[in-house]
């Protein structure tokens, strides 16, 4: 397995000043980029390429949407390296919309996880608090089988999002480390442009 | 269940369920990931077409109307609108 998945702590920075589409970074705790990834603008079916750093030569992750709508959509996650798919999540449609909640499925589409937001209240005052109340951080908890797995949590910084991605003890018995960035890329991205 | 066959790259035809249509699923022959065919784009595009086809019936005949009349500038704002119309079509896909 590629040494990029060695730590069990990661932070992502999303990009703020890029005019059309998105981009973000994924650093270790020594502050290392580690994947970077860049978004076209009017792309209508995601499909977000991860590269290991900024020349985008060397692939690492592919998370693809399996449809072009994203109300309920499933995504895809490939390792470029091995060809092979790791997993996928599918966005809780109408759950998510007073609070994000996505499902991890195996290769065969059965749900063996359950990323969601931290806390109803917090995500109902996220959501229709408006004002400053809506620039309260986010946190996310990837579980699997009713056991905390990874831990997603947004700093305070209303101009540059910037995301914590902590795997927790034994996490790496329960999933593979890419599927967890998956999830934290997912959040940035997805739940990221809708926030936005 | 209804299941859909796929053809990966190694020529190996295996099958998936339907939930994965046009996602990916690991061929049990090599490993890697191969693309289920299908997915619920024929719907989209089928009304995007009939959009982009209403827009046009109705921008064409409005650019050359204001064209004819003298109204260069509204003219040149619907050809322009129906250009980044076809703009932002063709890069979405």
């Amino acid at each position: 397995m590629s040494d990029y998945l060695d730590h069990d702590q990661y932070y992502i920075r999303k990009k703020v000043l890029k005019l059309l589409g998105g981009s973000f970074h994924i650093y270790d705790p020594e502050d290392n980029l580690i994947l970077f990834s860049s978004q076209k603008a009017f792309k209508l079916k995601e499909d977000i390429r991860v590269f290991s750093d900024e020349s985008m030569s060397s692939e690492r992750l592919v998370v693809k949407a399996r449809s072009i709508i994203d109300f309920g959509a499933a995504y895809d996650v490939v390792d470029s390296e091995s060809g092979e798919k790791l997993g996928a999540f599918r966005r809780k449609g109408l759950k998510s919309i007073l609070k994000d909640t996505w499902e991890l499925l195996d290769n065969d589409d059965n749900p063996v996880g359950k990323l969601q937001e931290d806390s109803g209240c917090l995500a109902l005052v996220r959501r229709f608090g408006g004002g400053l109340l809506s620039l309260i951080p986010q946190s996310f908890f990837l579980e699997i089988d009713g056991k905390r797995a990874v831990t997603y949590s947004q700093r305070f910084n209303p101009v540059i999002f910037k995301m914590d991605v902590n795997l927790e003890k034994g996490s790496r018995e329960l999933l593979d480390p890419r599927l967890a960035l998956a999830g934290a890329i997912l959040l940035v991205v997805v739940e990221g442009r809708q926030a936005s | 269940m209804a299941e859909l066959e796929v053809i990966c790259d190694c020529d190996h035809r295996f099958n998936v369920p339907e939930s994965l249509r046009g996602g990916m699923s690991n061929c049990p022959s090599c490993g890697k990931a191969a693309a289920v065919p299908g997915g619920p784009e024929k719907l989209f595009w089928l009304v995007l077409a009939f959009w982009i086809l209403l827009a046009m019936v109705v921008l064409v005949p409005s650019a050359v109307y204001l064209f004819y009349n003298g109204y260069t500038l509204a003219g040149w704002g619907v050809v322009v609108f129906g250009c980044l119309l076809v703009i932002a079509v063709v890069l979405s896909m």
